[in-house]
């Protein structure tokens, strides 16, 4: 037995669940590395619970596994207890398939889905032996690579990444491989030359060859290329073909309970359905479906190769899915039998969504949620969430009919010309739903009826219509908090509001520039950990780090930004275009709403045309159904 | 058909909590495509009951669980498809047939045997501890309890203690020795290994820096109280 094995066992049973760290899960691929070319090191940044429930971590270790000359193993950001063990015992950072430190790795990559995870990117790193800085790394060392969502504006992050991938993560990762494959073979001959040829491929940002500069008043003056093999504005990597695409049928089943642990089938990537807060629909357009026939056969086997007792359909907006009605109807007319239930991730909020939900959730019948994102139907046009009151009516309607006696509402307070009138609108929405449950389940079963009314905070995201947009502060926050608590009368009506200050700190994530990224080290120095877990999470602790580094949060937070200004993520291309980004600005400040381009006429939005794709929508073949 | 099956569960697989093993073997079984029954409602389950938990950490070649079948299924071959798609660390061992209509696995079984490893000064010390112990009928343990703290005596909970055992420490001046250990474990009362360590200690000072490193649990029984013979779950 070697010496770290020894280490880690004598540790283990001192720290919360151990399983966390030990690995030894069905379905967990182990390879000899003497036998392969490549290794990588999948690391997310959060929990081991968080990690394994992310569909895009169990894709690309299925896509790099696949590969007979590479090996991907899995590692998770110890939580702060394991942490504290592993320094006192000076155990690195190490994988969960062999055990095999990080640091010895060839490739070490991060996905960021969320921004307050990043302070555990230098967790991992630290405990990896590996230097923070890009600048410091040498040939000897990892090549420190991120994708997922949060990349399309990782300026914050940009000293301590070698390589930010954009997009679909599917096809460029095996050109990114190659590419290490061909130099390590070349005899690793300069860290430069190895970036300098990654800079190349489509998707592939490498910071260090963009150089910002800064206006006396603080805004960026602009940003310099400075390698020639760099090109002045990165493009996103694209699948255009969802059926042409390897999905993971076996993928990893965990032995303890994670977030989301279930089997899962992605049906479309992408959505159009244009929110103007939102992150996720404005970076993965346009949408691209999976047919029925695929995803019935993927369930089958994900289902059979897992074990998983729950299946779910997941997407950015399932109900949206072309052939939804007929594919859940029928994977669960098969699967109930064998203990499995078909699940939906989330209710779009109509009529049909509830019935499709309500035919299908035979886990949690006590709830359906629901997020109409803005109390009024002016604040919903503001935001192009297209709910019609009606819509909002119907969906309540169908919920009590349907037998379900609590309801959970999303929304979003601190939006961009948001009123007191707007807020008392969300409180409305718990009244109405009162109202309809005494209609239809009569007084007497109206009284155990719960509403819950959650509201989060607008954070401005890069590359959304709302990147423009401030923050309202923490005290407008907590006062609009209470306008809505307030107008909530009926003891039915829980109100829950979000912690303003976290929210306050992911803007200086989600629109923050390199100047940034000395305030995520400072935090992480004075101790910050998993930011996004409430019961971690220390506001003092950031305000602290920024004061000690001269960041100012309000300039990053509370600032309108101007239509002409140059932003850190300009020269990242997530696939619309900053004209109309201004121009869909202008349409919420008009109370406008844009149709979906998927049902109706392209917007322009910019993605089609610059990746040489298309809206892709699969309905079910004749016959097959 | 009922099937009363034997599992191991060592290496990671002894990290796994009670609930995980339960998750675990549910998945396993479905994985098998083995005929497992399930439970009505909305929320079917597998129909599986098990002896009793054990303490994430501790390793076993002593678990049993009862599954109910809707087909017959030749007890060897359901071992045999069963452990072709377990997770690493979890083995089956062994499957017999038991009546469909008998006790809850649960309520049958009172006593376990464990072999309990412990980094010590010398041999000499965990002996000489042993003999003390044996030596008394009442042995008081503080135990913390729904209605606070109340002694127990853990004497009459112990049926069996024997030093098994020795090899010197690596690169060190301790020894580690393994102890065999019958103790009291079900719906009666249970003892728990940690807490025999202190009775130990309490009857013997220089037990007293003596660290449990290891609970490996080698099987349960049913005990006869009058004669002390243990009955495997097997033959109950
Ligand atoms: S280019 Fe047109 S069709 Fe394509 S995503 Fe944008 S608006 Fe939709």
């Amino acid at each position: 037995m070697n010496d770290l094995v020894a280490k880690i066992q004598a540790v283990l049973p001192q720290v919360a669940k151990p399983a966390r760290y030990t690995g030894g899960e069905w379905n967990a691929i182990v390879k000899d590395h003497t036998q392969v070319d490549l290794t990588v090191a999948w690391t997310f940044p959060d929990s081991y619970e968080v990690g394994m429930s992310h569909l895009g971590s169990l894709i690309m270790y299925h896509q790099i596994n696949r590969r007979a000359d590479a090996c991907c193993e899995r590692a998770y950001a110890p939580w702060p207890d394991m942490e504290a063990k592993m320094r006192e015992h000076n155990i690195p950072l190490f994988t969960m398939e062999t055990w095999t430190p990080v640091g010895g790795f060839d490739i070490i990559a991060f996905p960021l889905l969320y921004e307050l995870t990043y302070t555990n990117l230098f967790t991992c790193l630290d405990l990896a032996g590996v230097p923070l800085r890009s600048a410091d790394r040498t040939e000897a060392h990892p090549l420190v690579i991120a994708g997922g969502p949060c990349v399309f504006n990782c300026e914050p992050l940009a000293p301590f990444l070698d390589v930010a991938v954009l997009g679909d993560g599917e096809f460029v990762i095996h050109e990114i491989l190659d590419a290490y494959k061909q130099w390590k073979e070349a005899g690793r001959a300069s860290r430069r030359e190895l970036l300098r040829r990654l800079a190349g491929i489509t998707g592939c940002y490498v910071p260090a060859f963009y150089e910002p500069s800064y206006r006396p008043d603080g805004t960026i003056e602009k940003y310099i290329v400075t390698d020639s093999a760099a090109p002045a504005v990165v493009h996103r990597a694209t699948v255009d073909d969802l059926d042409a695409i390897d999905f993971p049928t076996a993928p990893v089943v965990p032995n303890i309970d994670i977030v989301f642990d279930r089997a899962q089938v992605e049906v479309f990537r992408g959505c159009t359905r244009g929110c103007r807060f939102c992150h996720a629909g404005m970076v993965t357009r346009p949408v691209r479906e999976r047919s029925p026939e695929k995803v019935q056969q993927l369930a089958r086997e994900v289902v059979r190769n897992t074990g998983y007792s729950e299946l779910s359909l997941v997407s950015l907006s399932t109900a949206d899915y072309t052939d939804v009605a007929n594919t859940v109807r029928k994977l669960s007319a098969e699967m109930t039998c064998a203990g499995v239930n078909v699940t939906l991730p989330s209710t779009r909020v109509d009529a049909f969504s509830v019935q499709i939900a309500d035919a299908v959730q035979q886990v949690n019948r006590s709830s359906v949620t629901l997020a109409p994102e803005g109390g009024s139907a002016r604040i919903r046009r503001v935001i192009n969430k297209t709910v019609s009151d009606r819509d909002i009516r119907d969906a309540f309607k169908a919920a009590f009919t349907a037998g379900y006696k609590a309801i959970k509402l999303y929304f979003m307070i601190g939006l961009p010309t948001e009123t007191d009138d707007d807020l008392r609108a969300i409180a409305e929405k718990g009244h109405w739903a009162l109202e309809i449950a005494e209609e239809i389940l009569g007084r007497q079963e109206a009284r155990n009826v719960r509403i819950t009314i959650s509201v989060s905070t607008f954070t401005p995201k890069a590359h959304t219509p709302f990147q423009f947009e401030p923050q309202v502060g923490i005290e407008e926050t907590q006062r609009r908090q209470w306008v809505v608590k307030r107008a909530c009368k009926d003891r039915r009506i829980e109100f829950k509001g979000h912690h303003s200050e976290s929210s306050l700190i992911e803007v200086l994530h989600s629109v923050g520039d390199r100047r940034v990224s000395a305030a995520l080290l400072r935090a992480w120095e004075l101790g910050a950990r998993f930011d996004g877990w409430t019961d971690q999470f220390r506001y003092e602790r950031w305000v602290q780090a920024c004061v000690d580094v001269g960041v100012d949060i309000k300039y990053y937070a509370a600032r309108r930004k101007g239509y002409g200004e140059v932003f850190a993520w300009d020269h990242l291309f997530a696939g619309v275009t900053k004209e109309w980004l201004i121009d869909d600005h202008m349409r919420a400040m008009a109370e406008t709403e844009v149709a979906d381009c998927r049902w109706e006429n392209c917007d322009v939005c910019g993605a089609c045309m610059a990746f040489g794709v298309q809206p892709v929508l699969k309905p079910a073949k004749e016959g097959s159904l | 058909m009922k099937l009363r099956i034997r599992l191991a569960k060592q290496h990671t697989a002894r990290f796994f909590s009670h609930l995980d093993i339960q998750r675990t073997l549910e998945r396993t079984l479905r994985r098998a495509a083995l005929p497992l029954a399930y439970s009505q409602g909305f929320n079917p389950h597998p129909r599986m009951s098990f002896a009793s938990a054990l303490a994430t950490g501790a390793s076993s070649e002593g678990e049993f669980i009862d599954v109910d079948l809707t087909d017959d299924v030749a007890p060897a071959e359901f071992v045999a498809r069963a452990n072709r798609c377990t997770p690493p660390g979890l083995t089956f061992v062994d499957a017999r047939e038991v009546p469909a209509k008998g006790d809850s696995l649960f309520s049958l079984v009172d006593t376990a045997a464990y072999r309990l490893t412990l980094s010590a000064a010398s041999v000499a010390v965990v002996a000489d501890a042993v003999a003390a112990f044996l030596a008394q009928d009442v042995i008081e343990v503080a135990k913390e309890g729904k209605r606070g703290t109340r002694l127990v005596n853990i004497r009459e909970q112990v049926y069996d203690l024997a030093v098994e055992g020795s090899l010197p420490e690596p690169g060190g001046a301790r020894v580690v020795v393994n102890l065999r250990a019958v103790l009291q474990s079900g719906s009666q009362g249970s003892l728990k290994p940690e807490t025999l360590a202190e009775g130990l200690a309490q009857v013997s000072p220089a037990f007293a820096d003596t660290v449990l490193v290891g609970t490996h649990r080698l099987m349960i029984y049913r005990r006869e109280p009058r004669t002390g013979a243990l009955q495997e779950p097997w033959d109950l």
